[in-house]
C-alpha cells in the first residue's frame, strides 16, 4: 500500500474521531478498545499498517475535538479537565467560540512542536529512556509533593481572629488534601478489587473519571440552572504572540512528560502546564492546556512508531501493541506527515463543529443540554461497564464534588492514580491493599 | 519566584547529595524530600504566618462604594504611626461581588503630593480582565492629605482587586513613615540559619546525614534563589532583624527567569541523573558534559537572558520601587 493511501487512511480516522468526540465520554481509548477485540474481523478490511494509520488519525481527531464536549457541555475527559474552568467561564461570556479556538491553537502549537522534534526524538527518547526509567519511583511522588503543596488558599482574609482565619483557609486546602486521599482510596478499590467484569478490563477506569471529572461538571451546571447567553462567534483571535509562545512551551513540557513517562496521565500534563501558565491570563492556560492534551495523546502515540524503540506510551498504543509492531522505519515518516495533515484536517473540523455546538445550545435550553448529557454519560457507563460500573461512578462523582463545595482543585482527584501506582513502585501497595482488606 | 521554580530547585539541590541518585534507583523517595524544602519557606508564609499576622483591616462596603473612606482610613493609620513612633500594620480587602466578580479599586501612596489616593474602578473576573461598562461615572478620585512625612518609592498605582488584598506595614524612621509590602513575608521561614537548623532537625529524626543534607540544601536553594531578585530575604535570622536587599538582577514575577530556573533544575536533574544512578565502578555517563551544558543550558540562556535585558531596558524603574513590585508580584503569583 502506497504512502498516499496510508495518509489516506489516517485522515478517514481523523474525521471519524471527530464525530465520535463530540459524544460527551465517549473516550477514543473506549472505541479503540472494542476495535482491538475485533482486529480479526477488521483484518479483512484493513492491513494492520492501516489500522495503525487508522488509529493514528483518530487520537489526532480526538485529541483536538474533545475540547468541545469540554466546553460546551461541561463533559472532559481526564486529560482536559482542567479547560473546564475557564471553559464554562467563557461560555458564559459569550466567549465559548473563542476558548475552543483557543484550544485548537494550542494543539497546533503541540502539532509544530511534535514536528519539529520528531527529526530527534528517536535518539532523545532512547536517551531518556535509559537515563529515567529506573527513576519513575520517586518521579511519581515528587509530583504528588508539589501537586499537594502547591495549592494555596483561596480565602482566609477575613476573620475575627488569626485561628478564624487559619480555619477558613485550611477548610479548602483540607478539602483538597481529603479529595486527593479519598481519589486514592477509590484508585486502590479499583486495581484491587474492580467490580467491572474482566472481560472489559481496559474500560475499568471510565466510571471512575467520568465520575471524578465529567458528573460533578454537568451536576453543578443543573443545581445552579446555568444558563448559557447567545455566543458570539468571534473572527479573529485574541492573544498576543508572546502569550501564544508562553502557553504552547509550558504545554509542550507538560504533554512530553505525560507522553514519555508510563502511567503519568494527560491530566498531571496538563496539571504541570497549568501551573507553568500559573499566570493571570487565562488565554495562555488555555493554549496551554490544548497543547499539552494534543502532545500527550498525539506525541504518546507517535513513540509507538520511533525505529527500534516502539515506546507503548498511553492506552493507544498499549493495545495496539498486543496485535502490532511497526513494520518498517520508513513508516515513523509517513506516521508524520500523516499527524501533520490529520492535525490540520483536525482543526478545520474543530472550527466546524465549534459552529455546529453553538447553534445547538442557541437553540435548546442548557438545562435540557445537561440533562441529556447527563444521561449520555450515564448510559455509557453502564452500556460499557454494567451496574458495577455505575457502583463506581457513584462515589467517584461525591469525591468529585468535592472541589466544587468547597473550592477546592479538581487536579487532586488524580490522586485516583498517582497514590496507588506511587504505592505500588515503593513496593507497599500490597500491604496498603491488604489493611484496607482488599486482597 | 514561582512555587514551580522553587520546588523543581529544591529537587535539583537533593541530585547533588552524594549518595541520593544512586539510592533512589533503588526505591528510595529522599529526592522529593527536597522539593517539600524547596517550597516550604513560602508555604510557611503564605499557609500559616500570613493568617496571624495582627493587621487591622480596611474593608470597603460593597454596598457602599466610598473611596474617600479608604483614603481616609489609610491616611489616618499612616499618621498614627508617626504620632505614636509605633509601626501599624493594615490589611486592604478586596471587594467580592460574585464567584467572579470583583470590584477593582486602585490604591496611589503619592509621596510627592504626601497623600494617599483612591481611585474605585471597574468590576473585573479572576483574571483580572474587566466587564466592559461597569465603571462607576461620576466616582472621581479620593485624596487623604497626610500630617507625616510618608516614604514611599512605589510609582504605580496598585490595583486591589481578586483574593486577598494586601497588607502594609506603615513603619515610622528618622526620615519619615515608611511603607512597607506584605510585612510577614520573607522574614524568619525565609532564613538560612533556619535551613540549617531544619536540615540538622530532619538528620537527627531520621538518622541520616543525607536526608538533612537534602533538607537544607532544598530550603537553602530557594532562599538563594529569592535573593537574585530585588527584595531579598531576611537571611541570618535570628541574626539580622530586618529583609536584606537581592542582587537585582531579575525580578520575581518575570516569565523568562521563572522559565530558566525550571529548565536549569530540569537541566541538572538530567545531568545527575546520569552521573549519579550507577555504583562509580559501573558508570558509563552518556551526557557529554560539555556538549550537553552547551547545548541544554548555555545557548537558551543566552538567547533568553539577551531577550530578557533588552526587555528591561525599555522599562526605567527605580530600585525601590521594583523591590515593592517584586513582593506584589510574588503575592499576586501565590494566589493563582
Amino acid at each position: 500500500m502506497d504512502t498516499l493511501s496510508l495518509v489516506l487512511i489516517a485522515v478517514l480516522g481523523t474525521i471519524l474521531a471527530s464525530i465520535l468526540a463530540l459524544i460527551p465520554a465517549l473516550h477514543i481509548y473506549n472505541v479503540v478498545g472494542l476495535m482491538i477485540l475485533s482486529a480479526g474481523a477488521l483484518s479483512s478490511v484493513l492491513n494492520p499498517d492501516q489500522l495503525a494509520m487508522l488509529l493514528l488519525g483518530m487520537i489526532v481527531g480526538y485529541a483536538m475535538l474533545s475540547t468541545i464536549p469540554s466546553i460546551f457541555l461541561a463533559a472532559p475527559d481526564e486529560a482536559a479537565a482542567f479547560i473546564v474552568l475557564p471553559g464554562q467561564k467563557w461560555l458564559l461570556e459569550r466567549r465559548g467560540y473563542e476558548a475552543a479556538i483557543l484550544t485548537g491553537v494550542g494543539a497546533l502549537c503541540g502539532l509544530v512542536v511534535l514536528i519539529v522534534l520528531s527529526p530527534i526524538a528517536g535518539e532523545t527518547s532512547r536517551l531518556l529512556q535509559i537515563i529515567l526509567s529506573p527513576h519513575l519511583g520517586w518521579i511519581l511522588a515528587t509530583i504528588i509533593v508539589f501537586m499537594l503543596m502547591s495549592e494555596w488558599p483561596k480565602s482566609g482574609d477575613r476573620g475575627v481572629s488569626g485561628w478564624a482565619r487559619f480555619r477558613a483557609a485550611w477548610t479548602g486546602l483540607g478539602a483538597g488534601i481529603l479529595t486527593f486521599l479519598l481519589s486514592g482510596l477509590l484508585g486502590f478499590i479499583i486495581m484491587y478489587r474492580s467490580v467491572v467484569p474482566t472481560e472489559i478490563a481496559f474500560q475499568n477506569l471510565l466510571p471512575a473519571f467520568l465520575g471524578l471529572f465529567a458528573i460533578p461538571m454537568v451536576l453543578v451546571n443543573l443545581i445552579m440552572g446555568t444558563q448559557v447567553p447567545k455566543q458570539h462567534i468571534a473572527t479573529s483571535i485574541d492573544i498576543t504572540p508572546g502569550l501564544l509562545f508562553r502557553g504552547a512551551a509550558a504545554g509542550s513540557m507538560g504533554g512530553l512528560f505525560a507522553a514519555f513517562f508510563p502511567v503519568v496521565t494527560g491530566g498531571i500534563g496538563g496539571f504541570l502546564a497549568g501551573h507553568a501558565t500559573a499566570q493571570r491570563d487565562e488565554r495562555s492556560f488555555i493554549v496551554s492546556q490544548g497543547t499539552s492534551k494534543f502532545v500527550y495523546y498525539v506525541g504518546g502515540f507517535l513513540l509507538f512508531f520511533l525505529p527500534g524503540l516502539h515506546l507503548a506510551r498511553g492506552g493507544m498504543a498499549a493495545m495496539l501493541s498486543t496485535i502490532y509492531t511497526p513494520s518498517t522505519p520508513e513508516l515513523y515518516f509517513t506516521v508524520v506527515a500523516a499527524m501533520a495533515i490529520c492535525g490540520v484536517v483536525s482543526f478545520f473540523l474543530l472550527i466546524l463543529f465549534s459552529r455546529l455546538a453553538i447553534k445547538l445550545i442557541d437553540r435548546i435550553d442548557y438545562r435540557t443540554v445537561s440533562v441529556v448529557t447527563l444521561i449520555l454519560l450515564i448510559s455509557l457507563i453502564f452500556i460499557t461497564t454494567g451496574l458495577g460500573g455505575l457502583l463506581i461512578a457513584i462515589p467517584a462523582t461525591a469525591i468529585g464534588l468535592i472541589p466544587s463545595l468547597f473550592g477546592s482543585r479538581r487536579m487532586n482527584c488524580l490522586g485516583i492514580l498517582l497514590i496507588p501506582i506511587t504505592l505500588n513502585m515503593a513496593g507497599a501497595g500490597a500491604s496498603i491493599a491488604h489493611v484496607l482488606g482488599l486482597i | 519566584m514561582k512555587g514551580i521554580s522553587h520546588f523543581l530547585a529544591g529537587v535539583a539541590a537533593a541530585t547533588f547529595v552524594p549518595g541520593v541518585v544512586a539510592n533512589a534507583v533503588n526505591g528510595s523517595f529522599l529526592i522529593a524530600l527536597g522539593g517539600f524544602f524547596g517550597i516550604l519557606p513560602d508555604t510557611i508564609d503564605f499557609k500559616f504566618t500570613r493568617y496571624f499576622d495582627k493587621a487591622e483591616a480596611i474593608d470597603p462596603d460593597p454596598a457602599n462604594l466610598d473611596p474617600q473612606w479608604i483614603a481616609d482610613q489609610l491616611a489616618a493609620s499612616i499618621d498614627r504611626a508617626g504620632e505614636t513612633n509605633r509601626a501599624v500594620r493594615v490589611q486592604l480587602h478586596s471587594i467580592k461581588l460574585g464567584t467572579d466578580r470583583w470590584r477593582q479599586y486602585t490604591v496611589r501612596f503619592d509621596s510627592d503630593r504626601n497623600e494617599v489616593a483612591v481611585r474605585i474602578g471597574p468590576i473585573v473576573n479572576t483574571s483580572q480582565m474587566p466587564y466592559p461598562d461597569t465603571e462607576i461615572a461620576g466616582l472621581k478620585t479620593a485624596r487623604a492629605p497626610l500630617k507625616s512625612e510618608m516614604v514611599y518609592t512605589y510609582d504605580a498605582d496598585m490595583n486591589v482587586d481578586i483574593f486577598s488584598g494586601p497588607s502594609f506595614a506603615f513603619v515610622p524612621k528618622p526620615h519619615g513613615v515608611e511603607v512597607q509590602f506584605l510585612p510577614w513575608h520573607r522574614e524568619w521561614s525565609h532564613s538560612l540559619t533556619l535551613a540549617a537548623f531544619l536540615g540538622l532537625l530532619v538528620a537527627l529524626i531520621g538518622q541520616s546525614a543525607q536526608a538533612g543534607m537534602v533538607a537544607g540544601f532544598g530550603m537553602a536553594a530557594h532562599i538563594l534563589e529569592d535573593q537574585l531578585g530585588y527584595l531579598g530575604s531576611n537571611l541570618f535570622w535570628p541574626f539580622t532583624k530586618d529583609r536584606s536587599a537581592g542582587l537585582k538582577l531579575i525580578h520575581s514575577g518575570d516569565a523568562i527567569p521563572n522559565f530558566l530556573a525550571v529548565w536549569t533544575a530540569l537541566c541538572l536533574i538530567l545531568f545527575n541523573l546520569d552521573r549519579f544512578s550507577a555504583p562509580v565502578q559501573h558508570r558509563s555517563i552518556m551526557l557529554e558534559p560539555v556538549s550537553f551544558l552547551v547545548l541544554a543550558l548555555i545557548v537558551p540562556y543566552v538567547i533568553l537572558l539577551s531577550q530578557y535585558v533588552i526587555g528591561k531596558r525599555k522599562q526605567h524603574m527605580r530600585v525601590e520601587a521594583a523591590r515593592q513590585a517584586d513582593l506584589v508580584a510574588e503575592l499576586q503569583e501565590t494566589e493563582v
